[in-house]
Order: structure tokens, then C-alpha cells, then sequence
């Protein structure tokens, strides 16, 4: 490692004390400034005739370099020097979206024997997804007199890739269409399977175990069983990166990444095909398919997500057909705050597709309005956004809101529950 | 330390006594404000404005201090502990080595200080030049000091470099 070497400021005010004192003592004949002079130029002669360049060698190791939003990793590093060292300080240089122990022996000053080894753990904390590098780690070598400070960084730079955490979902939004292999999601057509769907008279062909012997017997007539078969769906996750609202803590986009990555592992869990389109500035997409190696394709996809400002008008034509399969759910995450996501998703459900809507609500995110043009100028903000809500379930496409405070997971039973009973209706 | 000059000061039997004790303590104010927030470079002032106060006191005296031996090595004490006081609290956890290397530092920084500031006193007493003669000796005198600190240095490290059970002592397993 190459150090730089620069002095401190207590060599520069030492000298200077020294110098101006001494300069004093034989000017005004006074033998007191003599001495206060000469005991700080003695200690900068000191320093500077025992002061030598060390020699540093510094390597980093990442224990673990795949994370989890909020876990935890060691950074290890391994300090070797020729010289000696009697007064190290090592930082290492993090993304602020992951934070560095503050009571790891690292951020302590440390001393090295000359030709021993030192080995430091530093613990990192992930605060935010993404893809990160971490490095270099900065050294300072303080000379023992505190004179000179030697500086240098590692050439080593890790990437460590931060995945979005994901709540785990008992049960999400059901499927309007199923597909024709197997999977855990029941199917309203009914056919071969185990869940029971109704009763009626038997016909020639029919399977002689599934008499209904009761049923048979009460009405003097031979009747079966009518069941819905387990089939699986393909579910397209839609993303919506127009724009964001944040704050110092989250953002509209964080908590959409999150609520996307936890509905693909939900679906890939249940066997599911699942696929994405982040809608945005820029355009991506991953054909839908199922297992473990989708999931990790979807959230490598989900890591490279940001809001990038494009004033193109994008409809769903630009997103590639197969990306988008017949019958397939899509559930759209959005802060609706983009005409071009609105848009795109009424063409949607014009194409019959089933569509559905997690709004991330960014009225966390906004400033509370102070002065009375503010407050209602929040107001038409706040009533322009049920508008559009409104329009959107005229179009037979649910929205449920998901507020920063409230678990996905209930947000997405509301979605359920518009199915079934149709909107809460609120004016404001 | 500072606190302990600015007393000094204040107790001394001049005509603007008065002056040079409110200008020390604004030092000594100076220096709690830097070691308070961290700031190596105000007290180096704080002990600038201090050292700079009691030597007017003593021109406004006129005679010799006899306790400025003790001023000049105390001020440069109190420089080294703020110093350290400042660097400790900035950091986390640090070796006990490091706090060893320092306090040998500064037991020597005053070793030598407090011996050099010794000489300089009597020779200014002695030679018949005044502090002119007494500037020259001393300048002589760190030099051959550093010389000699440089030579033990030297010394040092050749005799440890041929002792490598000691410098595996730091060495950890993993």
C-alpha cells in the first residue's frame, strides 16, 4: 500500500509556537519566552529525527456478500506491516446504506508489531436494497509523536448485493384465470383434483369412486362429485419507476421493490409462473417462469431498479408480448403518481387482462402543507388521486392502498375484498 | 495545566496583572472549548495565547521568573494530554498499546523538554551574552539530543530486529 505522507497540525503549531517564542526571547531578552520556545522546538526535533515511513499491507475479506435488507455481515480485515505500526486507524468506505458497527474494535486505533499480523472484524448493517462496493479501507499511520500522518487505501473494492426484505404472505390475491399445469392455486373450472366444487347426476363415462353414496342414496338416483383441480398461474409483477417520493428513512420505490419481491416469492413459492416489468424511465422485463433460479433472476432484476426521470410518453406497446401471457394476473405496484402508469394500465385491462393495483402511498412522503395555499392545494392533490382510484375501479381494475405503517399483507386482502363486495367508496 | 499558569500569572506582582490573567483564563476558555468539541488547532492557540500572556506578565515584572521551567513544561504537558483526550474520544475502542506508545511520548517530550529548559535557564544566568549565547548553546544542545534520540532509535530497532519472538507477540491466529 502506497502511503501519502503529510504533517499534522501539531507539528506545524509546534513549530510555529516554538519558533515565534524563541524568535521573542532573544528580541525582548527574555530568558521565560526562551524556554517555552525551546521546549516545542525540542519536541518537534525529537519527532522529526525518530519518524519513519511504515510499511502497510492491508487486506479485506466479505464473510457474506449476498444480503438481506437489515442482516448483518463481517467485514474482516488483515493489517501486515514491516515496520511496526504504534498508532493505526482504519476506516472502511461504505455507501450510506450500510452502516459500519460503531463499537467494532476497527474504528479504534490499533498498534502492530513489526512483521505481525492484526486481524479486525468490522460488522456491516444493510439499510437499504441494492448493489453496493465496499471499499477501499483508508489507513492512517500516525507517526509516534503525533507529527506526521501517513495515509493510504487498499486497492481491494467488494460488491455485496443487498436483496429487498420480504414479509411472508400467508395468502395474496387470487388469480381470476389458472393455467393448465399443476400448482397450488384452485382453479374455477372444475375437473380432476382434491377440492370439492358441487354435486350432480351421474353420467355414462364418469369415474365410478366419485359417487356421492349419500347423495345417491337420499334422492334414489346415482349422483357424483364435482371437483376443482390445483392449477397454477402466471402472475406479471408491473413496477411502476416513473418517479418517487422520499424521505430520509424510505421511499415510495424502496417499498414498491419490497412489495414486488415479496408477491414473486410468494407466487414462485406456490409453483407459479412469475414475471416482471419495471415500467419506467427505463424498460424491463423478465419472461415469466417458475423455481428458484427465476426468483434470484427477478430479484437481480428488482437491485437494478431506480426512478429515472423520462419525459417519452410509453405506453404498453414498448413492453414485449410474451412478457405479458393470456389470462396472466398482473399486479401493478405503483405510487400512481405517472399518467403514463395510469394509462398503461387501463390499456391493460382493455387487452382483458386481470389487473391488479398496490398503490404505495406517497402522502407519507409529502410535505405537510403549512400555509392555507398549501393545505389546499394538498387537498386538490389528495382529491385528484382518488379520481383517478376512481376511474381505475370503474375500469374493473381494484386499487388498495398500502400505506409505509401497514403490513402488505392486508393490503393485498383488500383486494379480496373489492372482488367480492366491490370499492369502499371514501370522499373526502 | 493552563489553568495552573493562568493562576500563576494572576499572582504575580505586576502592573497589568489584571489584563494578562483575563487574557490566560480566555486561553484556558479557548482550550476547554477545543477539547470539548474535538479541535486539535484551538488548543494549540488556547496554549499559544497562555504562553503568550505569561510572558508579558513577566516583562511587565521584570525580574526572572524562577517557576518558568515549570510553565513551559506544564504547557506543553497540558498540549499533549488535550491532544490525547481529543484523539481518544474521537475513535472507538483503542489498543492499550497505542495509549502506551503515547504516554511514553509524552514522559519523554517532557524528559527532555524539562532538562533543555533546565539548561537554558542557567546558561542565561551564567553567560555573560545573555539569552543570545544561551540560544546558541541550546540549539547545540537539540541537536545533539536529536542526534542521540535518533542513534537510540536506530539501536532499538537493530536489537529487537534480531529478536523475532518479539515482534510476534501481536500475531494473531486465524
Amino acid at each position: 500500500m502506497t502511503l501519502r505522507v503529510r504533517p499534522t497540525s501539531k507539528l506545524i503549531a509546534y513549530a510555529t509556537i516554538g519558533t515565534v517564542f524563541v524568535v521573542a526571547g532573544i528580541v525582548f531578552s527574555r530568558v521565560e519566552a526562551m524556554e517555552i520556545g525551546v521546549v516545542f522546538i525540542a519536541a518537534v526535533a525529537i519527532g522529526l529525527s525518530l519518524a519513519q515511513r511504515p510499511s502497510l499491507v492491508i487486506a479485506g475479506r466479505l464473510v457474506n456478500d449476498a444480503l438481506h435488507e437489515g442482516e448483518s455481515t463481517t467485514f474482516g480485515l488483515d493489517a501486515q506491516t514491516t515496520t511496526g505500526v504504534q498508532w493505526l486507524e482504519m476506516k472502511v468506505m461504505t455507501p450510506d446504506a450500510i452502516r459500519s458497527g460503531a463499537d467494532s474494535s476497527a474504528n479504534g486505533a490499533i498498534a502492530i508489531a513489526r512483521g505481525a499480523v492484526r486481524h479486525l472484524d468490522l460488522e456491516l448493517t444493510t439499510r437499504r436494497w441494492g448493489v453496493y462496493q465496499i471499499g477501499p479501507v483508508r489507513a492512517d499511520v500516525i507517526d509516534p509523536f503525533g507529527l506526521f500522518k501517513f495515509q493510504g487505501d487498499s486497492a481491494d473494492r467488494m460488491t455485496v448485493r443487498v436483496f429487498p426484505r420480504e414479509d411472508r404472505l400467508a395468502r395474496a390475491i387470487r388469480p381470476a384465470e389458472t393455467q393448465l399445469f399443476s400448482g397450488d392455486e384452485v382453479a374455477r373450472v372444475k375437473g380432476d383434483g382434491i377440492e370439492f366444487a358441487g354435486v350432480r347426476p351421474f353420467e355414462p363415462g364418469d369415474q365410478v369412486r366419485r359417487i356421492n353414496w349419500s347423495v345417491s342414496t337420499r334422492l334414489q338416483k346415482l349422483h357424483i362429485n364435482e371437483l376443482h383441480p390445483e392449477k397454477n398461474a402466471d402472475v406479471v409483477v408491473f413496477l411502476d419507476s416513473f418517479s418517487e417520493l422520499s424521505d430520509s428513512q424510505d421511499s415510495t420505490l424502496l417499498m414498491a421493490v419490497r412489495a414486488a419481491a415479496t408477491v414473486t416469492r410468494h407466487y414462485l413459492r406456490r409453483r407459479d409462473r412469475v414475471g416482471l416489468v419495471t415500467f419506467g424511465g427505463t424498460l424491463r422485463w423478465q419472461l415469466p417462469d417458475m423455481g428458484i433460479r427465476q426468483a434470484y433472476r427477478i430479484l437481480d432484476a428488482l437491485l437494478r431498479t431506480d426512478a429515472m426521470v423520462s419525459y417519452v410518453w410509453k405506453g404498453i406497446e414498448v413492453i414485449p408480448p410474451a412478457t405479458l401471457p393470456p389470462k396472466a394476473l398482473v399486479i401493478a405496484i405503483s405510487p400512481l403518481l405517472d399518467q403514463r402508469t395510469v394509462r398503461a394500465l387501463h390499456e391493460l385491462r382493455g387487452r382483458g387482462f386481470d389487473v391488479v393495483v398496490v398503490e404505495v402511498s406517497p402522502l407519507a412522503f409529502a410535505e405537510a402543507p403549512r400555509t392555507e395555499e398549501e393545505k389546499l392545494a394538498y387537498r386538490l392533490w389528495v382529491m385528484k388521486r382518488e379520481g383517478v382510484r376512481f376511474g381505475l375501479w370503474s375500469a374493473g381494475i381494484p386499487v388498495t392502498v398500502w400505506s409505509r405503517d401497514q403490513a402488505l399483507v392486508h393490503a393485498l386482502q383488500e383486494i379480496e375484498s373489492f372482488r367480492r363486495y366491490g370499492p369502499k367508496l371514501s370522499i373526502s | 495545566m493552563t489553568a495552573a499558569v493562568t493562576v500563576r500569572i494572576a499572582v504575580s506582582q505586576t502592573s497589568g496583572e489584571g489584563i494578562c490573567a483575563a487574557g490566560a483564563t480566555a486561553g484556558v476558555l479557548l482550550m476547554i472549548l477545543g477539547i470539548a468539541i474535538g479541535w486539535h488547532r484551538a488548543v494549540y492557540w488556547a496554549v499559544a495565547v497562555v504562553a503568550g500572556f505569561y510572558v508579558a506578565s513577566t516583562m511587565l515584572a521584570g525580574a526572572p521568573d524562577a517557576w518558568a521551567i515549570s510553565v513551559a513544561t506544564a504547557l506543553l504537558l497540558s498540549s499533549e494530554l488535550a491532544g490525547w483526550s481529543i484523539d481518544s474520544r474521537r475513535r472507538g475502542r483503542d489498543d492499550l498499546a497505542v495509549h502506551g506508545a503515547r504516554l511514553r511520548t509524552v514522559v519523554l517530550f517532557l524528559v527532555i523538554a524539562f532538562a533543555l529548559a533546565f539548561v537554558v535557564q542557567d546558561a542565561a544566568a551564567l553567560a555573560s551574552g545573555g539569552v543570545v549565547s544561551a540560544g546558541a548553546a541550546m540549539a547545540a544542545l537539540i541537536g545533539t539530543v536529536t542526534v542521540v534520540c535518533m542513534l537510540a532509535w536506530r539501536f532499538g530497532r537493530g536489537s529487537s530486529a534480531q529478536n523475532p519472538a518479539s515482534s510476534d507477540s501481536n500475531r494473531v491466529a486465524h
